[in-house]
């Protein structure tokens, strides 16, 4: 009677660590594929995206998804950083292309509490002034403000989802606010 | 092209329809202005995030094609060269500035692949259109018009069916290239390998028949019809598949992206150097308008008595008035016309030349997945081309793909295409000569 308890334990251990055995297993398989499948829906949504935009810009019916957010930016009179406004609440990195060079950065907004009014209103008429206060800033490592941005993509974290798109950011001496 | 200038006086409407159709109360002469300043819109276009190479316009084939055609930097001064002075907040007035030339926030603007003129002109709206402008401008067989209509009537007339305007970037029309009608099918078939699925109406014909054709040479992409197909066989298999979590799974996103390609190449083969950009421009222009007066109860439609819940039925009704039927499959043409015009634009520009990317055409958790889908739907329905469907048996199985992987140009690698037409394409039927001033 005695043995068979001891059997029974041992059989229950044993089981247990089948099962733990199988799930750090299935575990690790899972992860591999979800970093996988992570890389790819990124890639989709960023495709996705872009055709959004696209559509968007051949003046596609707003209403039936093609209103991408639109973003104004421009070079500071320093040339150090880029103002970035309109900014959607959930900005927090952006993507900066300029010929070869890409640079990914965190926006830095300290002077950022909450989502701003021009959120509400209409895109057609977000334009700011050059005069407004930006609603957050980067400052690129490797382009400089003699280099034109050819696009800017807004994300919400730093590899996630684009959210908004931005125009093309002249060089500082030929900026349209100059 | 007009579509863009709806979309931004709709936005300034705050968001009501209804605004769309203040693009019919601007004066023609701002109209034509503005469409060499929209012309020049596509320079400020970004790259889009994924596909085409940085620091380059994302279409037309050429960097350099938008700048060689647009306008001086520094126009000369009224009356040489006014600007559009459109003013999208009151639309009956000029301001001193160019018109909007940006879609959205200062971005520039893209118009519709040249496949949307084709598809919508495939409905058989334009001939409906300049029937009906004729009735209205030569004789009294149509009722008399209110005076929004009488504005979409002249801007109508000024600015399609007459001589464009000295140096406009419409100016696709010449002693060389005179007739309008030849000159779109001589683009459609150039890109397309196909022509309208009917013949130009006797009363415009003249003698010219098919005789265009001859002098379009060997390029032409007789093949596209059979890639863009097979293009879409290919999502449909992925979509149908897109939730298999076991068992086989024929989709191959590499042959997705290898049609792509072949098809962006097709294209850009015409479009070498700028080839047809303008032209595209120009076709897109006429079409959008036409498009446009058929998107809602616009004045002319309401003058007519052709009040309807869709552009195909809209149509229907106004061809009734003028004797003219309108193709069969016009409300799939019209559903048809803008999404596969956007997909190709998109392929155009190369953002599914990679597996990953050319994934996103079957996610259908994507706007894009979904658009395909009804992009599948309404082609099929509208060519009678069976794209779901797989041939069937217990003896031979059915290749999920073509042997041969498919090249730009020969059309060697998968099977020649239809000549000219779709199988079942949609046919308006003119109406006789005669029958001026009779309803049909």
């Amino acid at each position: 009677m005695a043995t068979n308890t001891d059997g029974n334990a041992e059989n229950a251990k044993f089981l247990e660590q089948l099962v733990k055995l199988t799930d750090a297993v299935q575990r690790l398989a899972q992860n591999s594929l979800t970093a996988e499948r992570d890389e790819g829906v990124l890639l989709r949504q960023r495709v996705d995206f872009g055709y959004q935009a696209l559509g968007t810009l051949m003046g596609r019916a707003r209403t039936k998804g093609f209103n991408v957010r639109v973003v104004d930016a421009r070079w500071d009179k320093s040339g150090t950083a880029v103002e970035l406004f309109n900014l959607p609440a959930e900005a927090a990195w952006v993507e900066l292309r300029g010929g070869v060079t890409t640079e990914l950065l965190e926006i830095d907004r300290p002077q950022y509490d909450g989502d701003t009014a021009a959120d509400a209103k209409p895109q057609s008429k977000r334009r700011q002034p050059p005069d407004k206060t930006p609603d957050g800033r980067v400052q690129p490592a490797e382009l400089t403000s003699d280099d034109r941005i050819d696009s800017l993509l807004v994300l919400r974290v730093r590899r996630g989802p684009p959210i908004a798109i931005g125009p093309r950011v002249e060089p500082l001496q030929v900026s349209r606010y100059s | 092209m007009f579509l863009n200038l709806a979309e931004l006086l709709q936005a300034q409407a705050n968001g009501d329809p209804k605004g769309r159709e203040n693009v019919f109360l601007i004066h023609p002469l701002q109209l034509s202005r503005w469409l060499d300043e929209a012309w020049a819109g596509l320079a400020a276009v970004p790259p889009l995030p994924i596909g085409s190479p940085p620091g380059s316009p994302p279409v037309l084939g050429s960097a350099g094609i938008v700048e060689a055609l647009d306008l001086p930097e520094k126009p000369p001064p009224p009356p040489l060269l006014l600007p559009s002075g459109i003013d999208i907040a009151n639309v009956d007035t000029w301001a001193e500035q160019l018109g909007p030339t940006s879609a959205s926030g200062g971005l520039g603007l893209i118009w519709h692949h040249l496949s949307y003129a084709y598809v919508v002109e495939s409905t058989g709206a334009f001939e409906i259109f300049a029937e009906v402008v004729r009735r209205l401008v030569v004789g009294e067989t149509l009722p008399t018009l209110l005076p929004d209509a009488v504005k979409w009537l002249r801007a109508t007339e000024e600015l399609f069916f007459r001589d464009p305007p000295l140096f406009s970037i419409m100016g696709t029309v010449s002693e060389l290239r005179p007739r309008a009608r030849v000159s779109r099918r001589n683009a459609y078939w150039r890109m397309f390998g196909m022509d309208l699925p009917y013949d130009i109406p006797a009363r415009w014909d003249g003698a010219g028949g098919q005789a265009w054709k001859a002098d379009i040479g060997d390029g032409v992409n007789a093949d596209f019809r059979a890639k863009w197909s097979e293009l879409l066989r290919q999502i449909w298999l992925g979509l149908e598949n897109s939730r298999n979590s076991s068992g086989a799974n024929p989709t191959d996103g590499s042959y997705v992206a290898l049609l792509c390609r072949a098809i962006k190449d097709m294209f850009n083969d015409r479009r070498r150097g700028g080839l047809l950009a303008r032209e595209e421009f120009a076709y897109v222009t006429v079409l959008s308008w036409f498009h446009l007066t058929l998107q809602s109860d616009t004045p002319i439609v309401r003058d007519l008595k052709a009040e309807a819940t869709t552009p195909a039925e809209r149509l229907a009704l106004l061809g009734q008035r003028v004797g003219l039927t309108p193709a069969q499959r016009a409300r799939e043409l019209f559903d048809l016309a803008e999404p596969m015009s956007s997909v190709l634009r998109a392929i155009e520009v190369g953002t599914f030349d990679d597996p990953g990317q050319a994934a996103t055409l079957f996610d259908d958790t994507t706007t894009l997945g979904e658009e395909m889908r009804d992009i599948i739907n309404h082609w099929q329905s509208a060519t009678g081309e069976r794209i779901k469907e797989r041939p069937a048996g217990t003896t031979v199985t059915a290749p999920s793909q073509p042997l041969r992987v498919p090249t730009p140009g020969s059309g060697t690698g998968v099977p020649a295409p239809a000549p000219t037409r779709p199988a079942r394409a949609p046919t308006p039927v003119p109406a006789a000569a005669a029958t001026n001033g009779q309803r049909s």
